[in-house]
């Protein structure tokens, strides 16, 4: 067994046929992921009340605790992920909708229903994670699936990089090409992101702290100058 | 181990697996517990499977365990399975958002108009403006800023 396992590891650090290969590092071919979700922050996917899976939920909360979302810190603790788990799973853009604003009031999010995959370039170059479907893949044995997950980096020219949340912890990278394939399902790709831009928060302490050292500089300046008037008199 | 587990199954019933058979659906018994994985089956009678498979409901006329092991079925993906329900999903272009300034987050889709369609939640156009975000040290800064400028215009020398 342990040599099946060994040479099951060692074909999933290789590029299958399709170009597909599974890393423990959101890095690859000299390309990072522009969103590099923590493997501490992945989260694996359930079945909601009826049973039908949560793949889109576990994409959405992947994502927003990266991107510092408050209430979704939590992970499978929030609001939005027990909210899940007591309705049935199976989801599409209404439905998400609903839900995000009934358990993560206020927070801005946008979803995108079409077939030209640039909309990933242009979300991914943000340093945005995104939820997107994917029809297929190698864990699947590339049969078709209707699934969300988080790509977490995508290039026209170069490569997509994917967090499964039936497999997380790891990184599934492969020729932007072969995912743009995967992306549409059906009729149309979904891609779906929390807009809050990433880095937000630390942006707004140091604009805070900013300010905090100009009334410093200049309550140092009024005593300097005031101690200048002392002198002088 | 990463990614791939070996599951056991009971073996004997049902005279073994054919050793081509397809992924799909089984009903296995690991560590005690019969659960439904995404797998195939091995030539001696074992299940690889991928974990975590998502397939909680089991089918409607189920059978035991150890035959749904033994003897797989063509694999069943039901299209909710993972968790998203294509026939819901649009044909048309759609852009909805609550966000009102995703228009400054994404200037690049309104130089493509044909992306958004009919709805009230479409993609707000851009309306130039300040924004200031609330850190968690904004309101303490704030505060400690203003105090020392106030103490300093008080000391001001007349």
């Amino acid at each position: 067994m342990g040599v099946i396992l060994a040479a099951l590891l060692l074909v999933n650090q290789t590029p299958d046929g399709r170009g597909e290969v599974a890393l423990d590092a959101p890095k690859y071919q000299g390309q990072s992921a522009s969103a590099p979700i923590p493997a501490a922050m992945h989260i694996r996917n359930e079945g909601g009340s009826n049973g039908a899976g949560l793949c889109v939920i576990a994409s959405v909360l992947c994502n927003g605790r990266y991107q510092g979302v408050p209430a979704l810190k939590d992970g499978k603790a929030s609001e939005l992920w027990r909210g899940a788990k007591s309705r049935p799973g199976g989801y599409y853009p209404g439905k998400l909708r609903e839900l995000v604003e009934k358990t993560v009031p206020g927070e801005t999010y946008a979803s995108f229903e079409q077939r030209d995959p640039t909309i990933l370039d242009t979300l991914s170059r943000k340093g945005l994670p995104i939820g997107a479907t994917m029809s297929t893949g190698a864990m699947y044995n590339y049969r078709p699936i209707h699934h969300m997950i988080s790509l977490v980096h995508y290039r026209t020219e170069g490569y997509a990089c994917v967090v499964d949340n039936n497999d997380p912890g790891h990184f599934r990278w492969m020729p932007a090409a072969e995912f743009a394939r995967r992306w549409v399902d059906g009729a149309t790709g979904w891609a779906w992101i929390w807009t809050r831009r990433p880095g937000a928060a630390m942006a707004a302490g140091v604009a805070a702290w900013l300010l905090l050292a100009t009334a410093a500089a200049i309550a140092l300046g009024t005593t300097r100058r005031r101690r200048a008037v002392l002198w002088s008199a | 181990m990463v990614g791939v587990i070996l599951a056991l199954v009971l073996m004997g019933q049902g005279g073994g697996l054919q050793a081509a058979s397809p992924w799909g659906w089984y009903r296995v018994v690991i560590n005690g517990s019969v659960q439904t994985v995404w797998g195939t089956p091995l030539p001696d009678g074992r299940i690889w499977y991928q974990p975590p498979t998502v397939k909680p409901e089991d089918p409607p006329a189920a059978k035991p365990a150890i035959e749904q092991a033994v003897e797989p079925a063509e694999p069943e993906i039901n299209p909710l399975d993972f968790g998203v329900d294509v026939d819901r999903l649009g044909t048309d272009p759609v852009v909805e958002t609550n966000d009102p300034m995703l228009g400054e987050l994404l200037p690049e889709l309104t130089q493509t108009p044909a992306t958004a369609t009919g709805s009230e939640r479409l993609l707000p156009k851009i309306e130039p403006r300040i924004t200031v975000e609330i850190g968690p040290y904004t309101v303490p800064a704030l505060i400690v800023g203003a105090a020392i400028l106030l103490a300093s215009l008080r000391r001001r020398p007349t």
